[in-house]
């Protein structure tokens, strides 16, 4: 990609964007792909893929100061172990594991001060950090506030508020005051992933906060090879974590087998070995379950997408107390491949869209199965022509992602 | 934002509070927030700096706030604290609070506590003529259903029609022996058909904050049967607008001669008035929540001041550290917390 000097400059800043980060390399590209009809689009992402390299965007390394992304790659469940009861002791007693976070933090911070410098932010060029985490977000006001730049800058919150616990002083709660400060600034533009979280924001800052989406590819579709007849394909795709509700595949598993027997199959990914939300009873359980198919714990990208175009429902049991503010990337991926989905209530995505029909909401594990009978009834035909009609419903909503 | 609403997310799920939102919006511009989601929102609306924060059924944030110099006050809810010291309503209700239970607004009272009352009653939404097919409906809620499930079960021995509908929140215990005639309803018109074709509700839990879901069903013309405890007995009438009864009492057996011999016609006219003249009853009480709420939020610092000298000590507590969302623990904590001040007050003063 050529860089010309009559665009302006946009810088995306996301410290999300790791291999065991939620945020793939994926929905990077997708916002830099919006933003290049008016920008010259540089990256800068705490994980540099060959994708990533191969993009043709200028890429800055930056590093994650959200210590999971480093110590999850650990495979030794002891270690993860050890790692997890002094992240539990931190949230009591938050006396020296905050101080040696921190100390990674302020690196990651100098590191980004580097890169600002470099990237000189003028009158007219962006800054759009897509997940605002909550270390940088702050920096960069900080960054922003101090040194008067002229640049736009653009937070897109999501509502992962883990970042927001390590410290005595909670960064979320540092950077909301920051924002309140500064909300008069007309180049300053807050946005959310959901409705819920940006009226939270509204609420507490008193700033306009818009909501921002994801960006979709909608892709032709060639679903000739696709069964009309067998049992009918449930999918739960993205990784198996406790947040995702993946400690109930087993509940869900039997609830549907004793509604639907054998014509509801559900394909789960397998939990990583050594993870945190290793459980050796479900694992064990599943590996004999007659409608569970179990992927392997990790799948590439093409895979991924595969694993989603095959589905006639998408599940998303997520974990509403973890996801009571926050999206879902993989809501976005199943939707612009038209597909049938049903959610868990009291999530924020599933909440904002079951009123409008987009996705079907399900409260309890029991309900869920009732739901799954009278859909088994159904041909497979159904949940194509309705997933696509949903698409449309959610096309004519919300017609533009709202970054720039 | 005049007001933070802070509550909690089943009962964001549910819409419970909703209709008490609702009624501050049209004064106050009203964020609702949820505790249990995000603990850490508790310092975010500090930062907001609201005019008044009313904690609904998380009222043992009230002290922390008024700590940091927030006007606070609490809603409790009597399933959650019927069972709390003197102590704990006395701290609750130190700013002020509003109880929807004569148990609750006895207990503040009891504690030297401000409190003003409210009660909820629906419109009735029925016809007096209207034949029933079904006996009784229960929506089984939480794992408490012990008592009634009997009950149905005495009811269907004797050959009466009863509709199970699966309402639990949780898990439902795996030792459970119930059939289930519904799990859910696509559509709420289902549930409000089903209730206008049942004679009885038969209320699910043995204490209630408000109790909406009989409160619904006796909107709809159910008569209630429900234990005689908190809630039921604020808005049941022995006799004349239902039927309450002892939980001890295992063989339901004048509960059952009860419900043989009354006239259900005169009993489901008298739910209708009760319902029709209470509507008046309600708006007053509003009135008086508006009124309150109100005069609170006009309070001066200086008058406010008093307050938060005398709940200083509540700052050491940083309830999203110690308690990390668990706010049954937050609950005790702030009870042995109050006995701490109880015991302060009586020390020398050169202690103090």
């Amino acid at each position: 990609m050529t860089i010309s000097n009559n665009k302006p400059k946009a810088l995306i800043i996301d410290p999300a964007c790791h291999s065991h980060a939620g945020h793939n390399v994926d929905s990077v590209l997708r916002y830099a792909k919006e933003l290049e009809a008016k920008y010259d689009v540089s990256l800068a992402v705490s994980g540099t893929s060959a994708k990533l390299l191969s993009s043709g965007y200028k890429v800055y390394k930056i590093s994650n100061p959200y210590p999971f992304v480093k110590l999850d790659t650990f495979t030794n469940s002891f270690c993860a172990k050890i790692y997890f009861k002094c992240l539990q002791l931190s949230r009591y007693i938050y006396t020296w594991l905050p101080r040696v976070l921190d100390h990674r933090s302020s690196s990651a911070r100098h590191k980004l001060k580097c890169i600002l410098k470099e990237f000189k932010p003028k009158d007219g060029d962006l800054l759009f950090l897509p997940s605002t985490d909550y270390y940088y977000g702050l920096e960069i006001l900080k960054f922003y506030k101090n040194t008067k730049t002229p640049a736009n800058l653009h937070l897109r919150f999501i509502g992962v508020l883990e970042n927001g616990r390590f410290s005595k002083r909670a960064s979320k709660t540092e950077i909301l005051k920051l924002i309140k400060h500064l909300k008069d600034d007309f180049r300053i533009k807050i946005s959310a992933e959901t409705e819920r979280y940006a009226t939270y924001i509204k609420n507490i800052t008193g700033a306009r906060v818009e909501v921002t989406r994801y960006p979709l590819t909608i892709r032709k579709k060639n679903d000739s090879n696709k069964a009309v007849t067998g049992p009918l394909i449930v999918s739960c795709p993205g990784a198996s974590r406790e947040d995702k509700g993946s400690f109930d595949t087993i509940p869900i598993v039997n609830s549907i087998f004793a509604t639907c027997g054998e014509k509801v199959v559900v394909n789960v990914q397998g939990f990583r070995k050594g993870d945190l939300a290793w459980e050796k009873d479900a694992m064990f359980l599943a590996k004999r379950h007659p409608t569970l198919r179990l992927l392997a714990p990790r799948v590439s990208r093409s895979d991924f997408e595969r694993y989603i175009l095959d589905a006639d429902i998408i599940l998303l049991p997520y974990n509403p107390s973890s996801y009571w503010y926050r999206g879902s990337a993989i809501f976005f991926e199943s939707i612009e491949q038209g597909k049938y989905m049903i959610g868990r209530g009291g999530n924020a995505f599933v909440d904002d869209l079951a009123d409008n029909n987009i996705i079907d909401r399900f409260y309890k594990i029991d309900q869920l199965g009732a739901m799954m009978e009278s859909l088994s009834l159904k041909p497979k035909s159904y949940f194509k022509e309705e997933g696509e009609a949903r698409l449309e419903r959610y096309l004519s909503m919300y017609d533009s992602v709202n970054i720039g | 934002m005049d007001i933070a609403f802070i509550n909690l997310t089943h009962h964001e799920k549910s819409k419970s509070s909703a209709w008490f939102v609702d009624h501050l919006s049209k004064t106050y511009t009203v964020g609702t927030f949820s505790y249990d989601a995000d603990n850490s929102v508790i310092h975010d609306i500090l930062i907001a700096k609201p005019k008044l924060i009313v904690c609904w059924q998380v009222d043992f944030l009230v002290p922390w706030f008024i700590a940091h110099g927030q006007k606070a006050i609490s809603v409790p809810m009597a399933d959650a604290c019927e069972n709390m010291p003197s102590a704990y309503f006395e701290l609750i209700s130190l700013f002020g609070s509003i109880s929807f239970t004569g148990l609750i607004a006895d207990k503040i009272s009891a504690a030297n506590g401000a409190t003003v009352k409210l009660e909820y009653w629906p419109k009735p939404n029925f016809d007096l003529g209207a034949k029933r097919k079904n006996f009784c409906f229960l929506g089984v809620r939480k794992t408490d259903f012990e008592f009634p499930i009997e009950l149905i079960k005495r009811l269907r021995g004797q050959g009466k029609k009863c509709h199970i509908h699966n309402s639990i929140d949780s898990y439902l215990p795996t030792d459970h022996s119930i059939r289930f005639d519904s799990q859910y309803f696509e559509d709420k018109n289902d549930l409000n058909k089903l209730l206008l074709n049942s004679e009885y509700f038969i209320c699910p839990r043995p204490c209630e904050g408000i109790g909406l879901s009989y409160l619904h069903a006796l909107s709809l013309g159910c008569i209630p049967i429900g234990v005689d405890g908190p809630g039921m007995q604020d808005y049941i009438q022995h006799g004349v607008t239902g039927f309450l009864f002892n939980p001890k009492d295992k063989k339901f057996k004048t509960l059952l001669k009860d419900i043989r011999e009354c006239d259900t016609e005169a009993i489901r006219s008298n739910i209708y008035k009760q319902l029709e003249s209470n509507q008046s009853r309600m708006n007053d009480q509003l009135k008086n929540v508006e009124i309150y709420i109100n005069q609170l939020i006009n309070l001066t610092e200086e008058e406010f001041r008093p307050f938060i000298k005398r709940l200083k000590i509540g700052r050491i507590i940083n309830p999203t550290r110690v308690l990390n969302g668990r706010y049954v623990h937050g609950v005790s904590l702030i009870s042995a917390f109050a006995s701490i001040i109880g015991i302060r007050q009586r020390l020398p003063r050169f202690i103090k």
